[in-house]
């Protein structure tokens, strides 16, 4: 009876100042390491308030781990299910960033090739364009011109390359601008050339 | 008997345990308060700075208040792995109230910065945009460098994309472009606004010749006077103006003609000397002037011995008023093109003998670039 009793106080005790769980860090690892796959392929800039809302998610994960390890009773199931969530975000938000990158790419690719054919226009617009001595310097001007757009759309492939997408974007959209400016320009002096031939 | 002897054993073990379950009560009710609804309003308060961009915008101050933030939940931790009654979270609440004050610094420098940067990028934007309106209106016309050139285009590009950033509320980054953009067209326009200013040093030479022409046509004498700043000719009679016609000049038309083949229009007072049509000329009709004059003599030979000019070239000749002109650009060896039709009416109004005024500006620079 004595050994029961000593038995029964023994137990008692340590389930009264043992934890009933054990911190899920295993699941807690894999999800910082899910969140740290979205970032790397650029969530935090693509998607970034989605990344902003996963960050938030995985910052009261850990809150509410340190909730549990102030209980004498440890229950991790809440944490646990909220990992699942985190790990299912993380996912969702590199995917988005993926699509959303592959979407920049694609916009990037169909400008260069848009700004490609508009310079190979004004090439072939300065062929057509005065060719005497009242021509030629206006013409180097405009070959300068097309040069420089030349010369920016290295630039946008040097800037992919280096995955900086959207600052490669902002240059290929000015360089189609541009590109068009100087096509205006000489269909304008072709138009004029023409007219004033005519006459 | 046995049971008699385990009475008072049985009594002190449940005083234990009673006392026990006391003591586990008291300090139960003594263990210190869990920080977690602070610590969640320090998270509010980051998520509230990172949502005002101050992960961008403010980003020192954002940085310290996650890194307090993450100090706090240390604390916390540590306090945890403590045995419950010695647990002690003043150090995580002073870590909680540092980091809400840093997030709330952040948020608050943070819309200061976008605001301020907005309205930088914004009256930059503008300012540029009217500097381009500048160089298109003046500076384009005149014979520049290549490299002049470049940096207004260059300049142009990089102003394209800070408007595309700030569009996009992209503030930083419309800001560095818009600075790139910045360096690039005041280079240029400086540059452009340096020659004219440079050119424009003979202003009261060409304001006193201009008023000069204006006085001999009050005589009853028709004058064309010719103004290559506006690329107009005019015809004056009687103090007036006759007629008026755009005028195309040489590629290098700024500056006065110095010698044979610079492509700039002559700067002077002379005459028509000859009246050329059909076969006589290439450029349907033509006015000849006495370019040389005395005056274009004595300084090409003085800049000849000065050595400013190489000894073996030549003044150059054959300066004239003729057709083929309505291009749109300045591209004569240094005469002065009008379109066909105003060559018609010149033709009839002009006789040989008429005094020709080419002066670089009727109008003071100041003028000029202050028209919109």
């Amino acid at each position: 009876m004595k050994k029961k009793l000593l038995f029964v106080l023994a137990v008692g005790t340590t389930v009264l100042f043992s934890s009933c769980g054990k911190v899920p860090q295993v699941e807690i690892d894999g999800a910082n390491a899910a969140i740290e796959v979205a970032k790397s392929v650029g969530a935090n800039v693509y998607v970034a308030e989605d990344f902003a809302a996963l960050q938030d998610s995985m910052r009261s994960v850990n809150e509410n781990v340190e909730v549990q390890n102030a209980k004498f009773f440890k229950n991790f199931d809440q944490v646990k299910a909220q990992l699942v969530v985190v790990n299912a975000m993380a996912v969702e938000v590199k995917d988005n960033a993926e699509a959303r990158k592959e979407e920049v790419k694609l916009e990037i690719e169909s400008l260069q090739a848009e700004v490609d054919s508009i310079v190979m226009q004004n090439k072939e617009l300065t062929t057509q364009a005065p060719k005497g001595k009242e021509g030629v310097a206006a013409l180097e001007a405009i070959k300068g011109d097309i040069s420089l757009i030349e010369a920016s759309l290295i630039d946008v492939a040097g800037l992919v390359s280096q995955d900086q997408l959207i600052a490669a974007l902002d240059k290929v959209k000015a360089a189609k601008e541009k590109a068009l400016e100087i096509n205006t320009e000489l269909n304008e002096v072709i138009a004029k050339y023409a007219k004033n031939k005519r006459k | 008997m046995g049971k008699g002897k385990n009475k008072p054993f049985i009594r002190i073990v449940i005083a234990v345990v009673g006392l026990l379950f006391v003591l586990g009560i008291v300090l139960i009710w003594l263990k210190p308060k869990s920080p977690q609804t602070e610590l969640k309003l320090a998270r509010e308060a980051i998520n509230s700075a990172q949502k005002a961009g101050a992960e961008e915008y403010a980003k020192p101050l954002y940085e310290e208040a996650k890194q307090l933030y993450d100090s706090a939940m240390s604390s916390w931790t540590a306090q945890n792995e403590r045995f419950f009654p010695r647990r002690d979270y003043r150090e995580v609440l002073s870590f909680v109230n540092l980091t809400i004050a840093k997030a709330i610094h952040a948020e608050q420098n943070s819309l200061q910065q976008i605001k301020n940067t907005n309205v930088i990028a914004k009256r930059g934007i503008e300012d540029l945009e009217g500097k381009i309106l500048l160089y298109n209106r003046i500076y384009k016309q005149i014979p520049l460098s290549k490299t002049v050139s470049k940096a207004h285009n260059l300049g142009v590009m990089k102003l394209s994309e800070a408007k595309i950033a700030y569009d996009s509320e992209r503030y930083n980054e419309a800001f560095v472009s818009y600075k790139e953009a910045d360096g690039l067209l005041n280079s240029s326009n400086d540059k452009a606004e340096q020659i004219l200013k440079e050119w424009f040093s003979d202003y009261p030479h060409w304001e006193k010749m201009g008023a000069d022409a204006i006085r001999l046509s009050k005589s009853g004498h028709k004058i064309i006077l010719v103004d290559k700043m506006a690329h107009q000719l005019f015809v004056y009679q009687n103090g007036k103006i006759l007629r008026s016609f755009k005028a195309e000049l040489g590629v290098n038309w700024m500056g006065d003609k110095r010698q044979k083949g610079d492509k700039a229009t002559p700067e002077g007072m002379y005459r028509v000397i000859q009246k050329k049509e059909g076969s006589r000329t290439k450029f349907y009709k033509a006015l000849l002037i006495n370019y040389p004059n005395e005056e274009d003599k004595q300084r090409f030979d003085s800049e000849k011995k000065k050595g400013a000019l190489p000894f073996r070239t030549h003044i150059g000749n054959l300066i004239e008023i003729h057709g083929l002109g309505g291009k749109g650009i300045d591209w004569t060896d240094g005469c002065i093109a009008l379109n066909n039709k105003d060559m018609d009416v010149l033709f009839c109004l002009i006789d040989t003998g008429i005094s020709v005024i080419i002066v670089g500006s009727l109008e003071p620079l100041s003028e000029i670039c202050g028209k919109n």
